[in-house]
């Protein structure tokens, strides 16, 4: 999926608006939730659901591991954190990974934790292990960075790397991560 | 061999290469272009024969001179005739005689393999201890009359220090030599005259054939214990041109015809061996070379020291050391990059603009680490411009150096853990910096040319461009050099750390502030 089809505004409102909707169709949510890889919500009628209120490109079968990986991914998250803050002042999902545990000085991930993520071989083990950083996010992130980390990630696992390291995930992140603090 | 009379010189014509003895430089017909010598250093080290060959012989009186010259050069009947009258100056294989470049009455000597001439040779221990890993020994056997009388030169000119008693040249180990260029493809002829001075630049009588000017031609001026040291005011100013701090004698031999190990072609007549002796002429003093830029003494105190090849190689960093001259510095350009800027530059209008040819060794006492061959655009500047470009020129590669030196130190930080104690040579990335600016930079000297002298300000945006061209730079090569590596590798906090220190140090360091300033103002 291109970067401009991703963050067009359009695209933004509407997995803003399906994530609002699935507080009300909490079928869809278990469900999604219950996906032990991203395969297993390709054929599910949430999934269905969820392409029917995203833009037509999402449904392309190039972008459908992506679409299915945000989908499953996001159904885990519980608030879409700081939802009225404009975009750039809003904090990115490795930021908020870094972000302080409640009551301790220590992030929710620990480096160790997100050097694991980082260094996922596979999109399976990718997924297991996002899920898990939600949920030590207390399942409260910035769910459009979130989906655009998931975008790169994919991206890069199927075409590789940028040449230029800014360009890259793991390097965005880790700047975003290492400097919130 | 006569290096006067017999054709030795290898040399590109319009139709083809050829040998050619000195003089046929200005025949008519099927004009010489270039010399196509069979390595770089020869190829600057011809360069510098000639030239001194010119100045020796055929030093014109004032700048009109030099400028009919210049127009058309002479003929061949005249440049022979001048050249002839130092003709037994330039014998090479006389075994009794003076013969050139060669201890006068070198009896006894160490007996060495021709290979030994050639400077990034290995030495006797190198090779005893089997070290030669990089340039091998062994592979230059035999060398023909032309590449052993270049070859012989060549060392002479740029001799290093070589063990006890074994001289530097008169310019020191590995001087940098600056010659002027023409801007458009011109005759071999243009290219030498541009680097010959006149009477009124260089100061010479008439030429004495002797030791005085050529040293081979009488006894040698030892320098061992109880010898004595060579100064400007022992022997003639054109000395410059000839030093020979080697004592060398070679030993020519005729063979069947074979090839040259160097240069590749037939030949009849070669050298395997050749013997030398240390404590040669011994150069002290305030020499001073016209084809090299020096440093002198504020206080004058000190002797000018001449620049040498510079580990990490030339850039626009050394453009102001090496074009320009500096009075509080005492950072003076060579004399005949003087008499081009101040002087030739101004009569030479309608033609497109000189260039600078910068080339020479870089040397670690006896061992070659480099050679460097660099080119560097001149300007056409009047006294204020002068003045001005100093000033301005030096804000510019003043923040350019400190950029350059956050990026290193701070790749070192992302690099290592503990970078303070990290040494190792890091100039590979320095040197990506000042390469990747480089065009940027020369780019703006042209703009800073076209200013009026009257003007003592810069534009702003030339200040604004120049602090986003090097600090964009310097991250982007940071992420390059950092960054590339698969992250699996790289301990990321610390180059993220790293990352952010390099970006806060290009806003803050005093240099950037300064551009930055006058870029708003």
């Amino acid at each position: 999926m291109r970067e401009q089809e991703f963050w067009s505004e359009e695209a933004k409102q509407k997995l803003r608006a399906w994530f609002c909707w699935l507080d009300d169709n909490r079928g869809d949510r278990a469900r999604l939730r219950r996906a032990e890889t991203p395969d297993d919500v390709v054929l599910t009628e949430p999934f269905f659901n969820f392409l029917r209120q995203m833009p037509e490109s999402w449904a392309r079968p190039w972008n459908l591991p992506i679409a299915a990986m945000v989908a499953a991914v996001l159904a885990h998250v519980k608030k879409d954190e700081d939802k009225d803050k404009k975009d750039k002042d809003k904090k990115s999902f490795a930021a908020q990974l870094a972000s302080p545990k409640p009551g301790t000085d220590r992030p929710c991930m620990s480096e160790m934790r997100f050097q694991q993520l980082q260094k996922s071989r596979t999109p399976d083990e990718f997924f297991r292990r996002l899920i898990r950083a939600v949920k030590l996010a207390d399942s409260h992130v910035n769910i459009i960075s979130l989906a655009d980390s998931i975008r790169r990630w994919m991206n890069e696992y199927r075409y590789g790397i940028s040449l230029k390291p800014l360009d890259r995930l793991a390097v965005r992140w880790a700047s975003d991560y290492y400097t919130s603090k | 061999m006569n290096l006067i009379e017999d054709a030795w010189l290898p040399v590109l014509r319009e139709q083809g290469p050829d040998k050619i003895a000195p003089w046929q430089m200005v025949e008519p017909y099927n004009p010489v272009l270039e010399i196509i010598a069979p390595r770089p250093d020869f190829q600057g080290a011809l360069y510098q024969f000639l030239i001194g060959l010119l100045q020796t012989c055929f030093t014109p009186e004032d700048h009109d001179e030099w400028l009919e010259y210049w127009e058309e050069m002479p003929t061949v009947e005249e440049l022979k005739k001048t050249f002839e009258k130092v003709a037994s100056a330039f014998e090479l294989d006389k075994p009794v005689d003076s013969s050139f470049l060669q201890d006068f009455d070198l009896k006894a000597g160490e007996i060495k393999n021709i290979a030994g001439l050639l400077i990034e040779s290995p030495g006797g221990k190198t090779i005893k201890d089997n070290l030669d890993h990089f340039v091998k020994g062994g592979a230059i056997r035999r060398v023909c009359p032309s590449c052993v009388a270049t070859a012989l030169f060549t060392l002479q000119i740029n001799a290093p220090s070589g063990g006890v008693g074994h001289r530097v040249g008169l310019r020191g180990g590995g001087p940098l030599t600056t010659l002027v260029m023409p801007g458009a493809k011109e005759s071999l002829w243009k290219k030498l005259w541009l680097n010959v001075l006149d009477r009124d630049w260089f100061e010479t009588t008439d030429i004495e054939l002797g030791p005085g000017i050529f040293p081979w031609m009488g006894p040698t001026r030892i320098s061992d214990k109880g010898g004595k040291n060579t100064t400007p005011e022992d022997v003639d100013s054109l000395q410059v041109y000839w030093g020979m701090p080697r004592r060398i004698r070679l030993d020519f031999l005729d063979a069947e015809e074979s090839r040259c190990d160097l240069c590749g072609e037939n030949a009849t007549s070669f050298v395997e061996k050749y013997r030398t002796q240390n404590y040669g002429t011994n150069y002290e003093g305030a020499w001073v070379h016209p084809l090299t830029p020096y440093r002198f003494d504020p206080k004058k105190e000190k002797p000018p020291l001449s620049l040498k090849g510079q580990q990490g190689g030339l850039g626009y960093r050394h453009w102001l050391g090496v074009t320009m001259t500096d009075q509080s510095s005492g950072d003076c350009s060579a004399k005949v990059v003087k008499a081009y800027m101040e002087e030739r530059v101004h009569s030479l209008t309608g033609e497109s603009l000189a260039r600078l040819w910068c080339f020479g060794y870089d040397m670690d006492n006896m061992k070659a680490r480099c050679w460097y061959d660099h080119e560097m655009p001149l300007l056409k500047l009047d006294a204020a411009q002068r003045d001005n470009l100093l000033h301005w020129v030096k804000e510019l590669v003043d923040a350019a150096t400190d950029v350059s030196g956050f990026l290193r130190s701070q790749l070192k930080e992302a690099w290592f853990k503990r970078a303070k104690d990290v040494k190792g040579d890091m100039n590979a990335v320095v040197l990506e910096f000042w390469q990747q600016s480089e065009n940027d930079f020369y780019a703006l000297l042209k703009r800073f040319s076209d200013l009026p002298g009257d003007q003592r300000q810069v534009p702003p945006e030339i200040y604004a461009f120049w602090a986003k061209t090097i600090r964009n730079l310097a991250l982007d090569l940071f992420d390059s050099w950092a960054l590339e590596s698969p992250v699996e590798d790289a301990d990321m906090k610390r180059i993220i750390g790293a990352r952010k220190e390099l970006a806060k140090k290009l806003r803050t360091s005093k240099a950037m502030k300064t551009l930055l300033n006058k870029s708003s103002l």
